[in-house]
């Protein structure tokens, strides 16, 4: 047999190779391109994740020295870059500025503090700011400083309570609700003023708001202030009305709180079922027996003695004092029995060397009601007298000798009323007082 | 003496052979030929395609900040917006187009210095040439558009401002004007 070559195999083969170089050529390519638009698409996934875990609060803002001052803290998981910071005027138009800030960078968790303090925009404090903080991946996270006048807030005013005794305090409780989408700065409340006609006497305790201010309110937060007010009036049902708003606050954004009178009353057919009008502070008991003032509970007896000690009226309805009789008298009497009573007579004034003024005044009555006490007030109240209205003490009220124990009570008589020569509500108290020992 | 079954030459079947060889070789060269255009062409369009695909998703690009100008131009026009680009993505940008709630932008305000400010906003320069505009990474790029006198934007609503790119990506934010 002749051996033949086989050409058409090898036309075929070199063809065939061709084929499949150039399949393979094509199909490595397609690959090779895949595989870059699969890594790219997963570049930009890993982007896109890394945008969504980039997050951070704002948690304080200040302006010292006319320069913002802000503080935000990474709760993110990725380290966050701030690139600009753009500040808009809200109170003027078209005044819109933006820097890079120099303090921006922050790690996740860490706080980043003095954002803005080396920029160059004044802040004016009567103005309205609208802050914009902008970061590498391009999240945004605006505020707005002294922005509570870009739109109405939901603001109430309350007093707590609302209906309360003349002479006692209320509380004024002023809720202010972020209703907007922007966190406000420097939320402060101007001082509430009192609204025109009032029938009841109000006046704030203190002017300043507990607590003055707040630094933020993110959106949906409440801010809560308050107030005292004392309030007084002489018949129930006599109003004050308050009203609040925000300092740089939306025109007309107000809120109003009413108080309310509600008078205890002292009429003669009910102040016997009214104790404890009259009060003592025991602290500022003291007795001389001519030896100067002194405290405790053991004089040395056998000696002219005189008492004094603070009295206060709680009665606080407004333009009625109470007035002391001057039959107002201390009286001891003695533990172990007996007829030995001694009064102690109201004085004007008795020093420590016993010297002593009596109880006298000017009438009408003359030398009577002398001494009174405004609503609220404290009077000190000497006793030396052994009569009413005289300025001088017998034998008999000496203190007894040493070893003699003794009970001190204060018999008040007086009357509520508007002037020493007005009729009133005729009052009288007793007081259990205090006990001493002669020595 | 006479050879028996003498030998010949079996020319035909070289022939054949031969043009079958020729046949072969022309029809192969033609099919590898076009079979290697058309890998080609493939490889120059999968190329592209893929190279423009993930370039566009590559493209990242914010839009930072909408300042509406009430004084731009004149008193009171309201017909100005500032809208700030920043390109956040590896690849450079360019912007093509802004709509205003789907109203194409075409006329603009060339960005100087202070293009904010009332009292330095510069005249209105008819159709301009602020875009299309590239934007290199990191980069941001103020431009101020202009609705055509009398339209203004909207007080109290939100507009929707678009921006589109020379690779067809779109992005969208809102924002309400004073």
């Amino acid at each position: 047999m002749k051996s033949r070559r086989a050409l058409s195999t090898v036309v075929g083969a070199v063809f065939a190779i061709i084929a499949l170089t150039s399949t393979v050529t094509y199909v490595s390519y397609s690959m090779g391109i895949l595989d870059n638009y699969n890594q790219s698409v997963l570049t930009k996934n890993q982007q896109l994740t890394d945008v969504n875990k980039e997050k951070f609060q704002i948690s304080s803002v200040t302006v010292p020295n006319s320069k913002l001052n802000i503080t935000v803290v990474n709760t993110g998981s990725v380290p966050i870059n701030f690139t600009k910071i753009w500040v808009q005027n809200t109170t003027t138009s078209d005044w819109i500025r933006s820097y890079v800030p120099t303090h921006n960078f922050v790690a996740p968790g860490g706080v980043l503090t003095n954002i803005g303090q080396n920029s160059g925009v004044s802040i004016n404090q009567a103005n309205s700011y609208n802050v914009k903080l902008v970061t590498s991946r391009g999240n945004t996270q605006a505020f707005n400083v002294n922005s509570a006048n870009v739109a109405p807030l939901n603001i109430q005013l309350l007093s707590i309570p609302a209906t309360v005794p003349s002479g006692f305090q209320t509380k004024l409780v002023m809720i202010v609700i972020n209703n907007g989408s922007y966190t406000l700065v420097n939320v402060t409340p101007q001082t509430p003023i009192e609204a025109n006609n009032p029938t009841a006497t109000c006046s704030l305790v203190q002017n300043q708001a507990s607590p003055p201010k707040y630094n933020t309110l993110p959106p949906g937060s409440t801010a809560v202030f308050q107030w005292d007010v004392m309030i007084r009036g002489t018949v129930t049902g006599q109003t004050c009305t308050w009203i609040a708003q925000l300092q740089n606050g939306y025109n007309g954004n107000t809120a109003t709180a009413t108080v309310s009178v509600t008078n205890i009353a002292f009429t003669s057919t009910t102040l016997a079922q009214n104790s404890g009008i009259l009060t003592l502070n025991y602290t500022t008991f003291h007795w001389s027996e001519g030896g100067g003032w002194k405290t405790g509970w053991a004089p040395t007896g056998g000696n002219g003695v005189a008492f004094y000690v603070n009295m206060t009226n709680n009665n606080q309805t407004l333009g009625t004092n109470f007035y002391l009789s001057k039959n107002s008298l201390l009286y001891t009497s003695s533990t172990s029995g007996g007829a030995n009573s001694q009064p102690y007579y109201i004085m004007n004034n008795v020093t420590g060397v016993l010297g002593v003024t009596r109880y006298s005044c000017n009438g009408p009555p003359s030398d009577d009601y002398c001494i009174s006490i405004a609503p609220g007030g404290t009077a000190t109240l000497s006793f030396y007298a052994t009569t009413a209205g005289s300025a001088t003490q017998t034998a008999s009220s000496k203190l007894p000798g040493a070893g003699t124990t003794l009970a001190l009570n204060l018999i008040i008589f007086g009357k509520y009323a508007p002037c020493q020569n007005c009729a009133g509500s005729m009052y009288g108290q007793h007081l259990p007082y205090t006990g001493i020992i002669t020595q | 003496m006479r050879r028996i079954g003498s030998s010949r030459r079996g020319l035909s079947t070289i022939v054949t052979a031969g043009i079958m060889l020729s046949a072969v070789a022309v029809l192969g060269s033609a099919v590898v030929t076009w079979s290697s255009g058309n890998l080609k062409t493939f490889e120059t369009a999968l190329s592209n395609t893929a190279a423009s695909n993930t370039n566009k998703i590559t493209e990242s690009m914010v839009i930072e900040n909408i300042a509406f100008c009430s004084n731009c131009g004149s008193v009171n026009s309201k017909n100005v917006t500032n809208v700030t680009l920043t390109n956040t993505g590896t690849v450079s940008v360019q912007i093509t187009q802004i709509q205003m709630n789907s109203t194409v932008i075409t006329y603009y305000y060339s960005k100087n210095t202070s293009p904010y400010s009332s009292t330095s906003c510069p005249p209105p320069s008819g159709v301009s040439a602020c875009l299309p505009v590239t934007i290199s990474p990191k980069q941001s790029y103020t431009v101020s558009t202009a609705l055509k006198s009398p339209a203004k934007w909207g007080s109290q609503k939100p507009d929707t401002i678009t921006v589109t790119t020379a690779r067809g990506s779109t992005f969208t934010t809102q924002a309400a004007p004073p």
